[in-house]
């Protein structure tokens, strides 16, 4: 037999063993020196780029908003204000933009700002070579943009260096949401020399822009590191640094941040509920309005039934939205009347929209040939496969039609690339649960884009004369209030043509730490965290 | 070793590597095709619901994703063999050679600590419960060892963090960078193989312990350790390299869930990222990876039964 000190050896090895990988102790070291204040942020995932010029996603520009400044910004009440322009004058026609420079304003490699540099970042943004997907979109209004997009020319004959400090650009109509377009990363400062001295690299080893943090260290698919720029223009950071940790999935962020690891966090849907619940994590817990909304397509160039209104507004009105809210989302977003969502200029709160009515939306079928939803042709609804919210929504819309106008609707899970393609196609897909969200904080961004004819993403063949009227006039003229107006006309009218069955609009549900003060949470996300400070 | 005896294996290992290659062919072959065969394409989810389509046909022009797809094929086949894997389609700009420079060292340090940790604690508890069978230490450990087994790592994950992270605070959920950083994603990766080779280890001793060589190990007089340790354990190992040979493979394929779980920067969670973004370049890379990595880890198993258990001839 085996003796007792042999087995007390070897569980001593196997304690040697485990002390040796583990790094000989446990504790976490999270904080850094206590000199030194540090806001710690996760981010979803790796940056694809910290290009500005090429940024589509919410994570790269949630770190590049940080490290680079354009001419314009938002401010908390998404309203555009200066940046590095100090003040900008609009030529009668609406046309001609032409942009003071402050005087104070230096890249961090020390160099001065000037409106040159300001051409060459736009010229570069549109310049084929750098493969920007979004140029075209938040830049093509410019003069001569078109030309270098499609390799032409060099140069947008549109903008102009009157001099050093004064930028003039020209646009091809009026537009009174260019100036909102121009917030856009796309519109963000970068220079010359450090891109050129950078070369292919220039985001990792170069990355100067003039924002409140400059980049310390990028460590791809674990951490991004900013610190902070002294000489900032609008007021030095309040924290030394930031530590943006790229955490993919949404448990382990949770998990991070209850255990101390993490400042400020997103609660994902499906811990919303427990969250509201622990009486610790409630008080923590910060909701703001995210300017998106979900909801479902009626493509009349698929499904003929859906050309009669009378067969839209039955599908609208048979669908009640307060329980899909409150019992199918457990209230982690708010029910949806109009187009425009909370935050956004020109949100109505009193659009209501059409009411949930079943008895209304039996007859409106009825008298569109389909009494108790006999002869109607099958149809499909699609969502997107692997997203438990949207199939959930589905599913419940399929049980309201069901329920309520005896209509057997089938339910189809498609992946993510697949039912975007389709659905772009704009003739395949017959009904589909989608959601969009604002590119930037102006109406035209919801409503021109989504249901003026002629309209990329105007999906559904959706096509009233007077909405286009409306929306043409609102999206050139420059006051504010007749702006707004006009817009809340044409949203009046497209919520009873029902293009689409609003559901909800977005809403962000954070986790914030009570030692956290000055973070600004928008309808778009948070501001750049200048102002952030930890008071530990 | 004798020199027809090296020879022989010299040539058994060119063989090897030469069954390789169109393995290795059909692999990519494979994957390039179920790539394009999918529905969609990496522009269009790059830009999701932004973006009209003519912004996506140009990009695509710009990527060369209109070209044909024997074109496609051919020339990444060319490119690859000359050492350039290309660059990341969602990464802007980030050389595919760069991603591996930076993750694999991580997933090899991670996968390292996890085998070691999985075989030494596993030939430790076979070799105990084998010597302690029928006892509680042997019912303790066979359990242990059944959970390890049955549990699955995106399950066993959270388990332990909210045990050692969360409410023991003994280590951080995740991140990475600090020694502390290993353990959890270890202590996953190792449950597995740990399980596998403790009940294979103990079987095997129990199967060796009954052998007559034994009985005479003991009946010339040698000292219990000397019997278990010198004459029963090293034989019980021939099928305990086998299966820690298997389960190798688990340490490279766990490295995908671990590391997105533990927010570790390696190679498997930039595979995993790349399949969701259709990263066409990366997904071929990191699959050939793969199939290099475990072509050669058969073949040093292989070779490793010689040195083993000398019976055992390569021709």
């Amino acid at each position: 037999m085996i003796r007792k000190g042999q087995i007390v050896a070897a569980l001593g090895l196997l304690l040697v063993f485990a002390l040796v990988v583990t790094g000989c102790g446990g504790g976490q070291k999270a904080a850094a020196p206590a000199s030194k204040t540090v806001f710690r942020f996760p981010l979803s995932a790796e940056p694809p780029t910290l290009d500005p010029a090429i940024m589509v996603d919410g994570v790269s520009i949630t770190v590049a908003q940080n490290v680079f400044d354009g001419l314009v910004q938002f401010n908390e009440k998404s309203e555009v204000v200066g940046a590095i322009a100090k003040s900008w004058d609009i030529s009668p026609d609406g046309k001609t933009y032409t942009f003071h420079l402050r005087d104070d304003v230096t890249f961090h490699n020390g160099r001065k700002v000037t409106a040159e540099d300001f051409k060459y970042s736009l010229n570069r943004a549109l310049n084929p070579a750098l493969k920007s997907t979004v140029a075209p979109l938040y830049l093509g209004d410019i003069v001569g943009a078109k030309d270098v997009i499609d390799g032409k020319a060099t140069e947008a004959s549109g903008i102009k260096v009157l001099d050093s400090k004064t930028l003039q650009i020209t646009i091809d109509a009026p537009k009174a949401y260019f100036l909102a377009k121009l917030t856009y990363p796309t519109g963000f400062v970068v220079t010359k020399e450090e891109v050129e001295k950078g070369g292919d690299k220039w985001t990792e080893t170069n990355l100067i822009g003039t924002g409140p943090f400059k980049l310390k260290q990028w460590l791809h698919n674990s951490k991004v590191i900013l610190e902070a720029n002294d000489k900032y223009f609008q007021g030095r950071p309040k924290v030394d640094s930031i530590e943006f940790s790229i955490v993919t999935s949404e448990a382990t962020q949770m998990s991070m941040y209850e255990n101390g690891e993490l400042d400020m966090v997103y609660v994902p849907a499906s811990d919303i509920k427990r969250v509201m619940d622990d009486p610790k994590l409630s008080k923590e817990l910060t909701i703001v309005p995210h300017a998106s909304i979900q909801y479902m397509a009626l493509n009349a160039n698929v499904f003929p039934p859906f050309k009669d209104i009378r067969v839209r507004q039955a599908f609208n009105q048979a669908i009640n939205k307060d329980d899909l809210v409150k019992v199918v989302l457990q209230d982690s977003v708010v029910k949806a009347g109009g187009i425009l969502p909370p935050g956004m200029p020109g949100y109505n709160p009193d659009q209501k929209g059409l009411p949930f009515d079943v008895d209304k939306a039996k007859k409106l079928l009825t008298e569109a040939g389909y009494p108790d939803g006999k002869g109607f042709p099958e149809l499909t609804i699609y969502i997107r496969a692997g997203n438990a919210t949207y199939k959930k929504i589905g599913e419940y819309i399929q049980g309201q039609l069901l329920k309520n106008l005896g209509l057997k609707v089938q339910l189809q899970e498609q992946e993510w690339g697949k039912f975007l393609a389709d659905v772009k196609k704009k003739t395949v897909v017959p009904a589909y649960l989608l959601a969009w969200g604002a590119d930037y904080m102006d109406p035209q961004n919801f409503l021109s884009i989504l249901f003026r004819d002629g309209s990329p993403n105007n999906r559904t063949g959706y096509n009233n004369p007077q909405v286009n009227d409306l929306l043409d006039k609102a999206d050139t003229t420059s006051d504010p209030a007749t702006r707004m107006k006009l817009y809340q006309q044409a949203e009046n009218i497209i919520v009873s043509d029902v293009p689409l069955v609003p559901l909800d609009y977005g809403r962000d549900n954070i986790l914030m730490k009570p030692y956290v003060k000055g973070v600004v949470n928008t309808p778009m996300g948070p501001l750049p965290f200048h102002k952030v400070q930890i008071q530990k | 070793m004798e020199r027809v005896g090296l020879v022989s294996m010299t040539n058994y290992i060119l063989r090897r590597l030469l069954i390789a290659i169109p393995t290795i062919l059909a692999i990519s072959l494979i994957t390039f095709i179920a790539g394009y065969l999918s529905p969609s394409d990496p522009i269009t989810i790059m830009l999701g619901d932004k973006g009209d389509p003519a912004t996506v046909e140009r990009v695509k022009h710009e990527y060369g994703l209109d070209k044909p797809l024997w074109e496609q094929y051919l020339s990444s086949v060319w490119n690859a063999l000359h050492g350039n894997l290309g660059l990341s389609f969602f990464y802007r700009g980030w050389p595919i050679a760069d991603m591996f420079k930076q993750g694999l060292p991580i997933t090899a340090r991670l996968g390292l600590t996890a085998a070691l940790l999985g075989v030494s604690l596993g030939i430790i508890l076979g070799v105990v419960s084998a010597i302690k069978r029928g006892t509680w230490v042997d019912k303790l450990a066979m359990f242990i060892s059944l959970l390890g087994i049955s549990i699955p790592s995106f399950v066993l994950a959270p388990i332990l963090i909210i045990i050692l992270a969360m409410n023991l605070h003994l280590v951080p959920v995740a991140g990475w960078g600090k020694p502390e950083n290993y353990v959890l994603p270890a202590l996953v990766l190792a449950a597995r193989p740990l399980s596998l080779i403790a009940r294979i280890t103990r079987s095997s001793m129990l199967d060796v312990i009954r052998q007559d060589y034994i009985r005479t190990a003991r009946a010339k007089g040698l000292g219990e350790r000397v019997v278990i340790y010198k004459h029963a354990l090293k034989n019980a190992l021939i099928p305990v390299l086998t299966v820690t040979g298997m389960t190798l493979g688990d340490l490279l394929t766990g490295s995908f869930i671990v590391e997105t779980i533990f927010n570790v920067p390696g190679i498997g969670r930039a595979s995993i990222t790349s399949i969701y973004q259709r990263d066409y370049p990366v997904i071929q890379a990191t699959t050939l990876m793969y199939a290099v990595t475990f072509v050669m880890m058969n073949l040093i198993v292989d070779l490793l039964y010689t040195l083993v258990d000398p019976r055992i001839r390569y021709s």
